[in-house]
Protein backbone atom coordinates (compact mmCIF):
# COMPACT_ATOMS: atom_id res chain seq x y z
CA UNK A 1 0.00 0.00 0.00
CA UNK A 2 1.15 3.57 -0.67
CA UNK A 3 2.71 5.23 2.43
CA UNK A 4 0.29 8.16 2.17
CA UNK A 5 -2.70 5.83 2.26
CA UNK A 6 -1.23 3.73 5.04
CA UNK A 7 -0.72 6.86 7.16
CA UNK A 8 -4.24 8.07 6.40
CA UNK A 9 -5.86 4.75 7.32
CA UNK A 10 -3.70 4.45 10.47
CA UNK A 11 -5.00 7.85 11.63
CA UNK A 12 -8.59 6.86 10.88
CA UNK A 13 -8.06 3.65 12.88
CA UNK A 14 -6.55 5.41 15.90
CA UNK A 15 -9.47 7.88 16.07
CA UNK A 16 -12.27 5.39 15.43
CA UNK A 17 -11.24 3.09 18.36
CA UNK A 18 -13.20 0.15 17.00
CA UNK A 19 -13.06 -3.51 17.89
CA UNK A 20 -10.69 -5.48 15.61
CA UNK A 21 -13.46 -7.07 13.50
CA UNK A 22 -15.29 -3.83 12.67
CA UNK A 23 -11.99 -2.01 12.21
CA UNK A 24 -10.61 -4.45 9.62
CA UNK A 25 -13.97 -4.42 7.80
CA UNK A 26 -14.08 -0.61 7.54
CA UNK A 27 -10.40 -0.23 6.65
CA UNK A 28 -10.81 -2.85 3.91
CA UNK A 29 -13.80 -0.97 2.52
CA UNK A 30 -11.97 2.38 2.55
CA UNK A 31 -8.98 0.71 0.91
CA UNK A 32 -11.14 -0.59 -1.97
CA UNK A 33 -12.54 2.92 -2.39
CA UNK A 34 -9.02 4.35 -2.67
CA UNK A 35 -8.06 1.60 -5.16
CA UNK A 36 -10.94 2.62 -7.44
CA UNK A 37 -10.38 6.33 -7.09
CA UNK A 38 -6.59 6.21 -7.55
CA UNK A 39 -7.05 3.93 -10.58
CA UNK A 40 -9.43 6.46 -12.13
CA UNK A 41 -7.22 9.45 -11.30
CA UNK A 42 -4.17 7.72 -12.79
CA UNK A 43 -6.08 7.35 -16.06
CA UNK A 44 -6.34 11.15 -16.20
CA UNK A 45 -2.53 11.37 -16.21
CA UNK A 46 -1.68 11.74 -12.51
CA UNK A 47 1.09 9.71 -10.89
CA UNK A 48 0.05 7.27 -8.13
CA UNK A 49 1.45 9.60 -5.43
CA UNK A 50 -0.44 12.60 -6.82
CA UNK A 51 -3.57 10.48 -7.18
CA UNK A 52 -3.24 9.32 -3.56
CA UNK A 53 -2.91 12.97 -2.46
CA UNK A 54 -6.08 13.97 -4.32
CA UNK A 55 -8.01 10.90 -3.11
CA UNK A 56 -7.16 11.47 0.56
CA UNK A 57 -8.05 15.18 0.27
CA UNK A 58 -11.45 14.28 -1.20
CA UNK A 59 -12.03 11.95 1.71
CA UNK A 60 -11.61 14.70 4.30
CA UNK A 61 -9.50 14.86 7.48
CA UNK A 62 -8.76 11.35 8.83
CA UNK A 63 -9.31 12.47 12.44
CA UNK A 64 -12.78 13.82 11.62
CA UNK A 65 -13.65 10.63 9.73
CA UNK A 66 -12.36 8.47 12.61
CA UNK A 67 -14.44 10.45 15.13
CA UNK A 68 -17.56 10.13 12.93
CA UNK A 69 -17.04 6.37 12.65
CA UNK A 70 -16.55 6.21 16.44
CA UNK A 71 -19.89 7.95 16.97
CA UNK A 72 -21.64 5.49 14.66
CA UNK A 73 -20.33 2.47 16.57
CA UNK A 74 -19.97 3.83 20.12
CA UNK A 75 -23.62 3.53 21.07
CA UNK A 76 -24.42 -0.06 22.02
CA UNK A 77 -27.81 -1.74 21.89
CA UNK A 78 -29.94 -2.44 24.99
CA UNK A 79 -28.85 -6.07 24.97
CA UNK A 80 -25.18 -5.00 24.91
CA UNK A 81 -25.88 -2.63 27.82
CA UNK A 82 -27.45 -5.51 29.75
CA UNK A 83 -24.48 -7.74 28.96
CA UNK A 84 -22.12 -5.08 30.32
CA UNK A 85 -24.19 -4.77 33.51
CA UNK A 86 -24.56 -8.53 34.19
CA UNK A 87 -21.19 -9.15 35.95
CA UNK A 88 -21.90 -6.24 38.33
CA UNK A 89 -25.41 -7.57 38.96
CA UNK A 90 -23.98 -11.05 39.66
CA UNK A 91 -21.85 -9.58 42.42
CA UNK A 92 -24.82 -7.55 43.71
CA UNK A 93 -26.82 -10.82 43.94
CA UNK A 94 -23.91 -12.53 45.67
CA UNK A 95 -23.93 -9.98 48.47
CA UNK A 96 -27.67 -9.29 48.66
CA UNK A 97 -28.50 -12.98 49.22
CA UNK A 98 -25.38 -13.64 51.32
CA UNK A 99 -24.07 -16.06 48.69
CA UNK A 100 -20.51 -14.86 49.16
CA UNK A 101 -19.99 -17.64 51.74
CA UNK A 102 -21.35 -20.29 49.34
CA UNK A 103 -18.33 -21.87 47.61
CA UNK A 104 -20.40 -23.51 44.87
CA UNK A 105 -21.98 -20.17 43.90
CA UNK A 106 -18.61 -18.39 43.96
CA UNK A 107 -16.94 -21.06 41.84
CA UNK A 108 -19.81 -21.11 39.31
CA UNK A 109 -19.85 -17.31 39.07
CA UNK A 110 -16.07 -17.21 38.58
CA UNK A 111 -16.26 -19.86 35.86
CA UNK A 112 -19.11 -18.05 34.08
CA UNK A 113 -17.21 -14.74 34.20
CA UNK A 114 -14.02 -16.28 32.78
CA UNK A 115 -15.94 -18.27 30.13
CA UNK A 116 -17.88 -15.21 28.91
CA UNK A 117 -14.67 -13.16 28.85
CA UNK A 118 -12.90 -15.78 26.71
CA UNK A 119 -15.92 -16.07 24.41
CA UNK A 120 -16.11 -12.30 23.89
CA UNK A 121 -12.32 -12.14 23.42
CA UNK A 122 -12.56 -14.59 20.55
CA UNK A 123 -15.61 -12.86 19.04
CA UNK A 124 -14.33 -9.38 18.26
CA UNK A 125 -13.97 -7.89 21.76
CA UNK A 126 -17.13 -5.72 21.80
CA UNK A 127 -17.36 -2.87 24.33
CA UNK A 128 -19.34 -4.90 26.90
CA UNK A 129 -16.45 -7.40 27.01
CA UNK A 130 -14.33 -4.96 29.06
CA UNK A 131 -16.83 -5.07 31.89
CA UNK A 132 -16.31 -8.85 32.11
CA UNK A 133 -12.56 -8.52 31.64
CA UNK A 134 -12.33 -6.40 34.81
CA UNK A 135 -14.00 -9.17 36.81
CA UNK A 136 -11.88 -11.87 35.16
CA UNK A 137 -8.77 -10.00 36.28
CA UNK A 138 -10.22 -9.76 39.79
CA UNK A 139 -10.89 -13.53 39.74
CA UNK A 140 -7.32 -14.13 38.65
CA UNK A 141 -5.98 -11.89 41.43
CA UNK A 142 -8.08 -13.70 44.03
CA UNK A 143 -6.95 -17.14 42.78
CA UNK A 144 -3.26 -16.12 42.77
CA UNK A 145 -3.73 -14.60 46.24
CA UNK A 146 -5.28 -17.81 47.61
CA UNK A 147 -2.63 -20.01 46.02
CA UNK A 148 0.18 -17.84 47.42
CA UNK A 149 -1.52 -17.78 50.81
CA UNK A 150 -1.65 -21.59 50.81
CA UNK A 151 1.97 -21.85 49.65
CA UNK A 152 3.08 -19.35 52.31
CA UNK A 153 1.21 -21.21 55.02
CA UNK A 154 2.69 -24.53 53.87
CA UNK A 155 6.22 -23.17 53.85
CA UNK A 156 5.89 -21.52 57.27
CA UNK A 157 4.41 -24.67 58.84
CA UNK A 158 6.86 -27.23 57.51
CA UNK A 159 10.09 -25.49 56.74
CA UNK A 160 10.91 -21.85 57.11
CA UNK A 161 9.08 -20.31 60.05
CA UNK A 162 6.11 -17.92 60.23
CA UNK A 163 7.86 -15.01 58.46
CA UNK A 164 7.82 -16.88 55.13
CA UNK A 165 4.06 -16.37 54.74
CA UNK A 166 4.53 -12.59 54.67
CA UNK A 167 7.47 -12.81 52.25
CA UNK A 168 5.34 -14.77 49.79
CA UNK A 169 2.45 -12.33 50.20
CA UNK A 170 4.80 -9.36 49.70
CA UNK A 171 5.79 -10.83 46.33
CA UNK A 172 2.11 -10.93 45.35
CA UNK A 173 1.52 -7.16 45.29
CA UNK A 174 4.11 -6.23 42.59
CA UNK A 175 3.12 -9.26 40.48
CA UNK A 176 -0.56 -8.29 40.66
CA UNK A 177 0.23 -4.64 39.87
CA UNK A 178 2.39 -5.63 36.87
CA UNK A 179 -0.39 -7.87 35.57
CA UNK A 180 -2.97 -5.11 35.99
CA UNK A 181 -0.62 -2.59 34.34
CA UNK A 182 -0.09 -4.91 31.38
CA UNK A 183 -3.84 -5.41 30.95
CA UNK A 184 -4.43 -1.65 31.13
CA UNK A 185 -1.77 -0.93 28.47
CA UNK A 186 -3.27 -3.59 26.16
CA UNK A 187 -6.76 -2.05 26.47
CA UNK A 188 -5.47 1.54 26.21
CA UNK A 189 -4.03 0.68 22.77
CA UNK A 190 -7.64 0.57 21.60
CA UNK A 191 -9.29 3.17 23.84
CA UNK A 192 -8.38 4.58 27.26
CA UNK A 193 -12.07 5.00 28.08
CA UNK A 194 -12.55 1.23 27.81
CA UNK A 195 -9.61 0.72 30.18
CA UNK A 196 -11.34 3.03 32.69
CA UNK A 197 -14.56 1.09 32.12
CA UNK A 198 -12.69 -2.16 32.83
CA UNK A 199 -11.28 -0.72 36.08
CA UNK A 200 -14.73 0.29 37.39
CA UNK A 201 -15.08 -2.45 40.06
CA UNK A 202 -11.55 -1.99 41.48
CA UNK A 203 -12.13 1.26 43.42
CA UNK A 204 -15.46 -0.11 44.72
CA UNK A 205 -13.78 -3.20 46.13
CA UNK A 206 -10.84 -1.24 47.56
CA UNK A 207 -13.08 1.28 49.28
CA UNK A 208 -15.29 -1.45 50.76
CA UNK A 209 -12.27 -3.38 52.08
CA UNK A 210 -10.99 -0.13 53.59
CA UNK A 211 -14.38 0.71 55.14
CA UNK A 212 -14.83 -2.79 56.61
CA UNK A 213 -11.30 -2.78 58.00
CA UNK A 214 -12.02 0.60 59.60
CA UNK A 215 -15.17 -0.90 61.20
CA UNK A 216 -14.97 -4.20 63.06
CA UNK A 217 -12.04 -5.42 60.96
CA UNK A 218 -11.88 -7.68 57.92
CA UNK A 219 -11.05 -10.83 59.91
CA UNK A 220 -14.12 -10.34 62.14
CA UNK A 221 -16.29 -9.79 59.05
CA UNK A 222 -14.81 -12.91 57.45
CA UNK A 223 -15.88 -14.98 60.46
CA UNK A 224 -19.21 -13.36 61.26
CA UNK A 225 -20.43 -12.24 57.81
CA UNK A 226 -21.59 -8.77 56.83
CA UNK A 227 -24.81 -8.21 58.75
CA UNK A 228 -25.44 -4.59 57.76
CA UNK A 229 -22.76 -4.04 55.12
CA UNK A 230 -23.89 -6.81 52.73
CA UNK A 231 -26.79 -4.76 51.40
CA UNK A 232 -24.50 -1.77 51.04
CA UNK A 233 -22.04 -3.83 48.97
CA UNK A 234 -24.95 -5.17 46.90
CA UNK A 235 -26.22 -1.64 46.22
CA UNK A 236 -22.71 -0.59 45.22
CA UNK A 237 -22.53 -3.27 42.53
CA UNK A 238 -26.09 -2.53 41.48
CA UNK A 239 -25.04 1.09 40.95
CA UNK A 240 -21.99 -0.09 39.00
CA UNK A 241 -24.26 -2.23 36.81
CA UNK A 242 -26.44 0.79 36.09
CA UNK A 243 -23.38 2.87 35.28
CA UNK A 244 -22.00 0.14 32.97
CA UNK A 245 -25.29 -0.10 31.07
CA UNK A 246 -25.53 3.69 30.71
CA UNK A 247 -21.90 3.85 29.55
CA UNK A 248 -22.63 1.40 26.73
CA UNK A 249 -25.81 3.22 25.63
CA UNK A 250 -24.17 6.66 25.38
CA UNK A 251 -22.67 7.92 22.15
CA UNK A 252 -20.47 10.88 23.19
CA UNK A 253 -17.15 10.28 24.92
CA UNK A 254 -17.59 13.21 27.29
CA UNK A 255 -20.85 11.77 28.62
CA UNK A 256 -19.27 8.33 28.99
CA UNK A 257 -16.44 9.88 31.04
CA UNK A 258 -18.98 11.75 33.17
CA UNK A 259 -20.85 8.49 33.88
CA UNK A 260 -17.67 6.89 35.23
CA UNK A 261 -16.96 9.90 37.46
CA UNK A 262 -20.54 10.00 38.77
CA UNK A 263 -20.39 6.23 39.45
CA UNK A 264 -17.37 6.83 41.69
CA UNK A 265 -19.17 9.51 43.68
CA UNK A 266 -22.22 7.25 43.99
CA UNK A 267 -20.11 4.38 45.31
CA UNK A 268 -18.56 6.62 47.95
CA UNK A 269 -22.01 7.87 48.97
CA UNK A 270 -23.28 4.28 49.32
CA UNK A 271 -20.23 3.20 51.33
CA UNK A 272 -20.57 6.27 53.56
CA UNK A 273 -24.25 5.46 54.14
CA UNK A 274 -23.94 1.71 54.79
CA UNK A 275 -20.47 1.16 56.31
CA UNK A 276 -20.47 0.58 60.04
CA UNK A 277 -17.44 2.79 60.54
CA UNK A 278 -17.40 6.55 60.98
CA UNK A 279 -15.60 7.77 57.90
CA UNK A 280 -14.72 11.45 57.91
CA UNK A 281 -16.63 13.26 55.09
CA UNK A 282 -13.49 15.18 54.15
CA UNK A 283 -11.54 11.94 53.82
CA UNK A 284 -14.42 10.50 51.75
CA UNK A 285 -14.25 13.49 49.43
CA UNK A 286 -10.48 13.14 49.09
CA UNK A 287 -10.79 9.38 48.44
CA UNK A 288 -13.49 9.94 45.79
CA UNK A 289 -11.25 12.51 44.10
CA UNK A 290 -8.34 10.01 44.14
CA UNK A 291 -10.54 7.29 42.66
CA UNK A 292 -11.78 9.54 39.87
CA UNK A 293 -8.14 10.34 39.06
CA UNK A 294 -7.31 6.61 39.19
CA UNK A 295 -10.22 5.77 36.91
CA UNK A 296 -9.30 8.42 34.37
CA UNK A 297 -5.53 7.78 34.55
CA UNK A 298 -5.53 5.52 31.43
CA UNK A 299 -6.15 8.78 29.49
CA UNK A 300 -2.59 9.92 30.33
CA UNK A 301 -1.26 6.50 29.40
CA UNK A 302 -3.00 6.65 26.03
CA UNK A 303 -0.87 9.62 24.98
CA UNK A 304 2.29 7.62 25.71
CA UNK A 305 1.05 4.45 24.01
CA UNK A 306 -0.20 6.29 20.92
CA UNK A 307 2.98 8.38 20.82
CA UNK A 308 5.05 5.20 20.89
CA UNK A 309 2.91 3.78 18.11
CA UNK A 310 3.47 6.83 15.91
CA UNK A 311 7.21 6.67 16.63
CA UNK A 312 7.26 3.11 15.33
CA UNK A 313 5.30 4.24 12.29
CA UNK A 314 7.76 7.10 11.67
CA UNK A 315 10.66 4.65 11.97
CA UNK A 316 8.86 2.33 9.56
CA UNK A 317 8.44 5.23 7.11
CA UNK A 318 12.14 6.16 7.43
CA UNK A 319 13.19 2.55 6.69
CA UNK A 320 10.89 2.52 3.67
CA UNK A 321 12.39 5.81 2.47
CA UNK A 322 15.94 4.45 2.80
CA UNK A 323 15.01 1.29 0.92
CA UNK A 324 13.53 3.37 -1.93
CA UNK A 325 16.69 5.56 -2.11
CA UNK A 326 18.93 2.44 -2.25
CA UNK A 327 16.96 0.93 -5.14
CA UNK B 1 -31.33 9.76 -1.25
CA UNK B 2 -28.93 6.96 -0.30
CA UNK B 3 -31.78 4.56 0.46
CA UNK B 4 -33.38 5.39 -2.86
CA UNK B 5 -30.22 4.63 -4.85
CA UNK B 6 -29.50 1.44 -2.92
CA UNK B 7 -33.14 0.42 -3.38
CA UNK B 8 -32.81 0.57 -7.16
CA UNK B 9 -29.94 -1.92 -7.25
CA UNK B 10 -27.21 -3.22 -4.92
CA UNK B 11 -24.31 -0.79 -5.07
CA UNK B 12 -20.93 -0.17 -3.40
CA UNK B 13 -19.55 3.07 -1.91
CA UNK B 14 -17.47 4.35 -4.81
CA UNK B 15 -20.25 3.60 -7.33
CA UNK B 16 -22.70 5.41 -5.08
CA UNK B 17 -20.61 8.59 -5.06
CA UNK B 18 -20.25 8.50 -8.84
CA UNK B 19 -23.98 7.87 -9.27
CA UNK B 20 -25.00 10.73 -6.97
CA UNK B 21 -22.61 13.10 -8.80
CA UNK B 22 -23.89 11.98 -12.22
CA UNK B 23 -27.61 12.09 -11.43
CA UNK B 24 -27.46 15.44 -9.63
CA UNK B 25 -25.33 16.96 -12.41
CA UNK B 26 -22.56 17.58 -9.86
CA UNK B 27 -24.92 19.46 -7.50
CA UNK B 28 -24.30 17.17 -4.52
CA UNK B 29 -20.63 17.24 -3.63
CA UNK B 30 -19.50 16.16 -0.17
CA UNK B 31 -16.45 14.77 1.55
CA UNK B 32 -16.34 11.13 0.48
CA UNK B 33 -15.56 9.97 4.02
CA UNK B 34 -18.93 11.18 5.24
CA UNK B 35 -20.68 8.85 2.79
CA UNK B 36 -19.20 5.81 4.54
CA UNK B 37 -20.23 7.16 7.94
CA UNK B 38 -23.78 7.58 6.62
CA UNK B 39 -23.78 4.08 5.10
CA UNK B 40 -22.57 2.49 8.34
CA UNK B 41 -25.15 4.46 10.36
CA UNK B 42 -27.92 3.16 8.07
CA UNK B 43 -26.52 -0.34 8.42
CA UNK B 44 -26.48 -0.09 12.23
CA UNK B 45 -30.11 1.03 12.10
CA UNK B 46 -30.93 -2.09 10.07
CA UNK B 47 -32.06 -0.17 6.97
CA UNK B 48 -29.35 -1.53 4.69
CA UNK B 49 -27.03 -4.51 4.73
CA UNK B 50 -23.45 -4.70 3.43
CA UNK B 51 -22.05 -7.85 1.81
CA UNK B 52 -18.62 -8.48 0.30
CA UNK B 53 -18.87 -9.67 -3.30
CA UNK B 54 -16.26 -10.59 -5.87
CA UNK B 55 -16.20 -8.62 -9.12
CA UNK B 56 -15.41 -10.23 -12.49
CA UNK B 57 -11.80 -8.94 -12.24
CA UNK B 58 -11.32 -10.82 -8.94
CA UNK B 59 -11.46 -7.71 -6.72
CA UNK B 60 -13.89 -7.59 -3.82
CA UNK B 61 -16.30 -4.75 -3.06
CA UNK B 62 -18.81 -4.22 -0.27
CA UNK B 63 -22.24 -4.04 -1.87
CA UNK B 64 -25.15 -2.51 0.01
CA UNK B 65 -28.65 -3.98 -0.11
CA UNK B 66 -31.89 -2.48 1.14
CA UNK B 67 -33.52 -4.49 3.94
CA UNK B 68 -37.28 -4.90 4.47
CA UNK B 69 -37.23 -2.21 7.16
CA UNK B 70 -35.21 -0.01 4.83
CA UNK B 71 -37.82 -0.47 2.08
CA UNK B 72 -40.64 0.61 4.47
CA UNK B 73 -38.65 3.66 5.64
CA UNK B 74 -37.87 4.56 2.02
CA UNK B 75 -41.58 4.43 1.09
CA UNK B 76 -42.45 6.65 4.08
CA UNK B 77 -39.72 9.16 3.21
CA UNK B 78 -40.80 9.23 -0.44
CA UNK B 79 -44.39 10.01 0.57
CA UNK B 80 -43.15 12.71 2.94
CA UNK B 81 -41.01 14.23 0.20
CA UNK B 82 -43.82 14.13 -2.39
CA UNK B 83 -46.18 15.85 0.05
CA UNK B 84 -43.56 18.45 0.96
CA UNK B 85 -42.51 19.23 -2.63
CA UNK B 86 -46.17 19.37 -3.77
CA UNK B 87 -46.95 21.85 -0.98
CA UNK B 88 -43.90 23.98 -1.88
CA UNK B 89 -44.94 23.95 -5.55
CA UNK B 90 -48.47 25.05 -4.68
CA UNK B 91 -47.21 27.95 -2.60
CA UNK B 92 -44.61 29.13 -5.11
CA UNK B 93 -46.97 28.77 -8.11
CA UNK B 94 -49.63 30.92 -6.40
CA UNK B 95 -46.97 33.47 -5.53
CA UNK B 96 -45.86 33.57 -9.18
CA UNK B 97 -49.37 33.90 -10.59
CA UNK B 98 -50.46 36.39 -7.90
Amino acid sequence: MLPKLRQYLARVKSCSRLDPTAESEIVRELQTHFEDEIGELCQTGLSTTEAADVATKRFGAPEALGRQIYEVYSKGTWSQALLAAIPHFLLALTFYFHLWQNNFWLLTTALVVVAVTLYAWRHGRPSWFYSWLGYSLLTLFVIVFLVLLAVGQGLSRFMLGSGMQWVVMAAYVPVALCLLGYAIVCVVRRDWLLASFMLLPFPAIIVWLFALEQGVGLVAYGKGGLPGGAHGVAFTFLALGGAAGTFIRLRQRLLKTAVLAVAMLLILAIVWRFAESNINPLISLFVSFCFIIFLLSPCLLQNRVVHRGSEIEAWDEACLGQAVRKT
Amino acid sequence: MLLSLIGQEPIYGYQLIKEIGKRSGGYFQFKEGTLYTALHRLEREGLIEGKWERLSNGQERRYYYLTKTGRCVLDEKRDEWRGFSAAVNLVTERANTG
